[in-house]
């Protein structure tokens, strides 16, 4: 018998490439479990590039789609005011333009602004995600606070 | 002997005790990017390998057992809401990748599951507090484009590495 390694199929050619095995039949409930194997008919030589080319399509067309989604939710423009909304209605505006601290939603989170930009100090979620957030200023951006759902936008 | 009763539920419950683990694991990593959702899902390579294994009713199993329990433990009900949707979503659209896209592999489905998993959470927050949310689906997509791609890759080894049951050592006699 050929030398054979631990998974029962032949030894992976030096090159890199991949011999896939003859599947023969599946057992009954095997049909989910054909993983990284290809339905071809007698073994053939793929390389491994090709045979993960539609994982690899699929990577990056997700990848392109949110780096362009990623450029358009946001402008260049600064922006001038910011709008806070609680639970997705709007409950207030605030100017850029002008230094201040806000409590939000009855203090739970607090709006400062400076410097032209906003950003969140003093929340009390338990994540403190909205304050690593830094600082928002151009037309589009925004921070949100999911646990006390929060959302501060800079408007134009 | 793989596909015996006994096999099937064995490897249930170690997906299961897996997925708490590994969702246990990745609630003490600390998030480098500081927004919601965005994490490295390892939980889904039990829900993935059950998926492969077992089917879609035993990874089904695997998948609300994990997010209901691991809501309970280490989480509130927020967690509970998003982490169903997420999950839901996730195993629906994994088990059709599988079925119906042959080509794609192990990365390919994890990819596919990671980043439904996001939009599943983010359709969730859509209906708590309004569509501000979807803010963040650029970010979402690709972390879990990136999530998909590491979970896949684990689990695409651990399935190729259990293809074949173990021989008994050396020494081990049936009956005897």
């Amino acid at each position: 018998m050929e030398k054979e390694n631990k998974n029962g199929l032949p030894p992976s050619p030096e090159d890199g490439t991949v011999i896939l095995p003859d599947d023969g039949k599946a057992a009954a409930g095997d049909e989910i479990a054909q993983c990284d194997r290809k339905a071809l008919e007698g073994g053939t030589r793929v390389s491994k590039m090709r045979q993960h080319l539609p994982d690899i399509i699929l990577i990056l067309a997700l990848l392109i789609i949110g780096a362009v989604l990623l450029v358009f939710s946001r402008s260049f423009g600064r922006g001038s005011a910011v709008t806070v909304s609680i639970d997705g209605e709007v409950a207030g505006e605030y100017s850029l333009m002008t230094d201040g601290r806000y409590p939000l939603n009855g203090g739970t989170n607090t709006l400062v602004i400076e410097g032209g930009s906003a950003r969140i100090e003093d929340a009390d979620c338990p994540d403190k995600l909205c304050e690593r957030q830094g600082r928002i200023s151009r037309v589009g951006e925004r921070i949100v606070c999911l646990p006390n759902r929060v959302s501060v936008e800079v408007v134009g | 002997m793989k596909n015996g009763r006994s096999y099937k539920v064995a490897t249930l419950a170690m997906c299961v005790a897996a997925a708490m683990l590994l969702s246990f694991v990745e609630s003490r990593i600390p998030t480098f990017i500081p927004v919601p959702g965005v994490r490295i899902g390892l939980a889904n390579i039990a829900v993935l390998f059950a998926l492969y294994r077992l089917g879609l009713p035993s990874a089904a199993a695997v998948s609300l057992v994990r997010v209901i329990m691991s809501a309970l433990l280490f989480g509130n009900v927020a967690a509970l809401i998003y982490g169903l949707s997420g999950a839901v979503l996730s195993l629906l659209s994994m088990y059709l990748a599988i079925r119906f896209c042959r080509p794609l592999g192990t990365v390919g489905v994890s990819v596919t599951g990671g980043v439904m998993h996001n939009a599943g959470q983010i359709a969730a927050a859509c209906l708590l507090m309004g569509t501000g949310v979807l803010y963040y689906l650029p970010v979402l997509i690709i972390s879990g484009t990136v999530a998909g791609v590491l979970t896949g890759l684990l689990c695409g080894e651990l399935l190729r590495r259990t293809e074949k049951t173990p021989p008994e050592p050396p020494g081990y006699s049936r009956g005897k």
